[in-house]
């Protein structure tokens, strides 16, 4: 056993966290505020990041690809989180090692899960380049049961609106008008139930880079703000706030790296490594990652006061994405069933 | 970054399986907490098996009779030892997870022969001297006077009061804080760690009795206690810079095979929760989830600072354990209570003789109401978090020096 992260993988986050710096996030203070509508994938940002290879991490090097596993593709969404970088990654790197021309990143493929009985709600679908569907289909006979299959839909053969107002203004929403889909069928109920699960697992470390960036954010603004004559982070009650985001994020960040070596140890087939296994540790990353993104940015506003609360801080950016993320790849109770199966 | 087993640490863990499932079936069952000679014996007798068996010590130097074991595999003793239902610790708590690791890093030759072996054979029991009334989270705030006396200044006499003292029943020897200082100067800089035989004259004990009804701490009188010089840890005065390694010691280790207890017990919650249709309730059965996942994580994040601590320079656990102790001790109340609403009233009706064993659930609630208090209230180590890792200005009146 050695849990710490290895050279290579810091590396890589390393590389990624560097050409984030040179495009502008949302997230940034001061960073001029997108309106509602002009959000949306940063081209200039998309090929950066395809170059250094991020949506082939789990690619073959013969495909194209990194040839490595989700103990790397952790750290790279943890960055991406860390700078609220706007984009369909998480979709666009799922597809990646089951359609092997994503590999390179130079089509944008989007997600969406229409199992469940929730408003049929797309991202970014002006931007897409194809879309996986994860979708239910009935069975024949009446009282038949259905089978879950995953569908690659022509994005622009949906029928769909524009959401006018989508809470984060950075990531435009359609609706869908249209059941059921025409598309080609590119895997079964095991790829969809993979793909659900590796990106519950992206979607963590996301959240983790967004709960870990905002600690950093109010320690540094507790340091620096002054009231009563003194700093505000010698007050014990934002003192202990700041306390508890670190606790949160450094105990996502531990569930979350923890998961993806299970199951990249899964699918090397180690000895005792099982998948059921593996996939409650995905659902307990995602459910304290979720909590841990909410919370700190919850936290990070309080601490920063009335500032906290304007558009300028852009604090709110990050507690709208991780409001949107919590629910997406499955929410909490979805997860913590999830999990309880296997108690 | 992985978790799996090296072919040595995959050896080591089978060696240690097979000789647990050996061992344990001939233990006598666990003494009721009240019965301080039985849990002694008890407890003892478990060390010594495993001092024969090459187990004690486990990560103590081989030239103080431990084993020498890497982080790791001292990590993979806790988990198969709890995994397998052995015994805790119990009464060694203090010799084998602090006091004894702290002689080994600042105690003298002479002081480590005499004490290090005994701790290893499980015949020294140590107790810890250092909360008093006035001097809790604040401990360097300590009052407990030791003046030099005797023709070359050859004893401490020492007086005052010491409180919480766990195990002072059994102990034969306290790791003791006092003043050597005048009482008025600078409150960090007087205070001296010494090694107190319990059998001195003018020590005498008051149980205490805690929430869960059992005695596991007391108070601790001391009148004219006439301790030998030789007896002193360090320097004179050095004594706050030593209780520090030993705290790093307290919190680093002292709590981690609890949590496979705790993932253990959770899974015995969720058999009863359906057992009981608590099951059905949804919202019963995601607040286990949800405790799973913190305790899983609570596993990931130990062997995240086990792997740092390997590759460290000096082996003392970090402040990182600060966020441990926080976490685990709040997850651990809430699965208390958790099983007292599976069990329902039953979880009201305690049946005398039970109530203090180890493992009994209504005990284990009351017991666990001090785990965010011992070893640093959780107030405190928000602070330590606050104050140390993430270097927030301290308090301007506690400005001159930290807490427990
Ligand atoms: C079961 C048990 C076993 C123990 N065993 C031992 C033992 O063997 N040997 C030993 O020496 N001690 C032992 N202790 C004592 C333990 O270390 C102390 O209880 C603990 O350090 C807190 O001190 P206190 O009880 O005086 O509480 P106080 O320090 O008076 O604290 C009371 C409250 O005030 C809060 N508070 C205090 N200071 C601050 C601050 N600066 N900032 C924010 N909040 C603050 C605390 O968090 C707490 O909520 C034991 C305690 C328990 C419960």
């Amino acid at each position: 056993m050695d849990f710490r992260p290895t050279q290579d993988q810091l590396a890589l986050a390393g590389a990624v966290r560097d050409v984030l710096g040179k495009h502008s996030a949302p997230g940034t203070p001061g960073q001029k505020a997108p309106e509602a509508g002009i959000g949306g994938v940063d081209v200039a940002l998309w090929r950066d990041l395809a170059e250094l290879g991020i949506f082939g991490v789990r690619v073959p090097e013969a495909g194209g690809g990194l040839g490595l596993g989700h103990a790397e593709s952790v750290h790279v969404f943890e960055e991406l989180g860390r700078c609220l970088a706007t984009g369909p990654f998480t979709a666009t790197a799922l597809a990646a090692p089951l359609l092997p021309e994503y590999a390179g990143g130079r089509h944008r493929v989007g997600f969406g899960d229409l199992t469940g009985g929730e408003p049929q709600i797309l991202e970014h679908l002006d931007a897409l380049d194809a879309l996986l569907v994860v979708e239910t289909v009935e069975g024949e006979a009446p009282g038949a049961v259905g089978h879950t299959q995953v569908l690659r839909v022509e994005p622009i053969e949906l029928r769909a609106d524009a959401v006018p107002h989508p809470v984060d203004p950075c990531v435009p929403l359609h609706r869908l008008r249209q059941k059921p889909l025409r598309g080609e069928i590119v895997g079964d109920a095991g790829t969809a139930d993979a793909l659900l699960r590796e990106g519950a697992l992206l979607t963590a470390a996301y959240q983790v880079g967004i709960a870990a960036v905002l600690t950093e954010r109010a320690v540094a603004y507790a340091k620096q703000r002054t009231q009563f004559g003194r700093a505000i982070g010698s007050f014990q009650a934002v003192k202990h706030l700041c306390a508890d985001m670190f606790a949160r994020a450094e105990l996502a960040r531990a569930a979350v790296h923890s998961a993806a070596v299970l199951l990249d140890d899964e699918a090397a087939g180690h000895d005792g490594a099982d998948l059921p296994a593996a996939a409650a540790a995905v659902s307990a990353a995602k459910l304290l990652a979720d909590e841990a993104a909410v919370t700190n940015a919850r936290s990070a506003i309080q601490v920063h006061g009335g500032m906290g609360c304007t558009w300028e801080m852009g604090l709110h950016f990050h507690l709208k994405r991780a409001w949107a993320l919590s629910m997406a790849y499955g929410r909490a109770a979805e997860h913590t069933d999830l999990i309880s199966e296997s108690l | 970054m992985q978790l799996r087993d090296t072919p040595d640490q995959q050896r080591f863990r089978e060696e240690l399986r097979a000789w647990l499932r050996a061992t344990l079936p001939t233990l006598d069952p666990q003494p009721s907490q009240d019965d301080w000679p039985a849990r002694r014996a008890h407890d003892s007798h478990w060390q010594a098996l495993l001092h024969q068996a090459g187990y004690a010590g486990l990560n103590w130097p081989a030239e103080y009779g431990g084993r020498g074991a890497t982080p790791t595999e001292h990590l993979i003793f806790l988990e198969e030892s709890e995994l397998a239902g052995a015994p805790y610790v119990g009464v060694n708590f203090v010799g084998l997870l602090h006091a004894g690791p702290t002689l080994i890093a600042e105690a003298s030759p002479e002081q480590r022969e005499r004490h290090i072996p005994a701790i290893l054979r499980g015949e020294e029991i140590w107790c810890q001297g250092f909360s008093e009334p006035d001097a809790g989270s604040d401990l360097a705030a300590l009052r407990t006077r030791a003046v030099r006396e005797g023709a070359g200044g050859e004893h401490y006499v020492v007086n005052g009061r010491k409180t919480w003292t766990s195990h002072a029943e059994v102990a034969d020897y306290c790791e003791l804080l006092v003043r050597t200082g005048p009482p008025d100067g600078p409150k960090h800089q007087g205070i001296t760690w010494l090694i107190m035989p319990m059998d001195t004259p003018g020590v005498a004990l008051r149980p205490l009795m805690t929430a869960g009804g059992s005695t596991e701490f007391s108070e601790m009188i001391l009148e004219d206690v006439r301790i030998p010089v030789a007896n002193r840890v360090g320097q004179e005065g050095d004594g706050w810079r030593i209780a520090m390694v030993t705290f790093a010691f307290e919190r680093g280790t002292g709590f981690v095979s609890e949590v496979v207890w705790a993932r253990r017990r959770l899974v015995e919650i969720a058999a009863l929760a359906r057992e009981k249709a608590a099951w059905e309730d949804s919202q019963t059965r995601r607040r286990i989830a949800r405790l799973a996942a913190e305790f899983d994580a609570l596993w990931a994040l130990v062997k995240r600072n086990v792997s740092e601590a390997e590759h460290s320079a000096d082996g003392v656990p970090g402040p990182g354990s600060s966020v441990f102790k926080l976490r685990f001790s709040e997850a651990r109340q809430h699965l208390d209570d958790l099983h007292a609403e599976v069990r329902g009233r039953d979880a009201l009706a305690f049946d005398d003789e039970l109530c203090t064993y180890d493992g009994e659930p209504g005990y284990e609630r009351l017991r666990s109401l001090a785990y965010t208090i011992a070893a640093g209230t959780s107030q405190v180590q928000r602070n330590i978090i606050g104050e140390r890792i993430l270097g927030l200005p301290k308090e301007p009146s506690a400005a001159k020096g930290g807490a427990r």
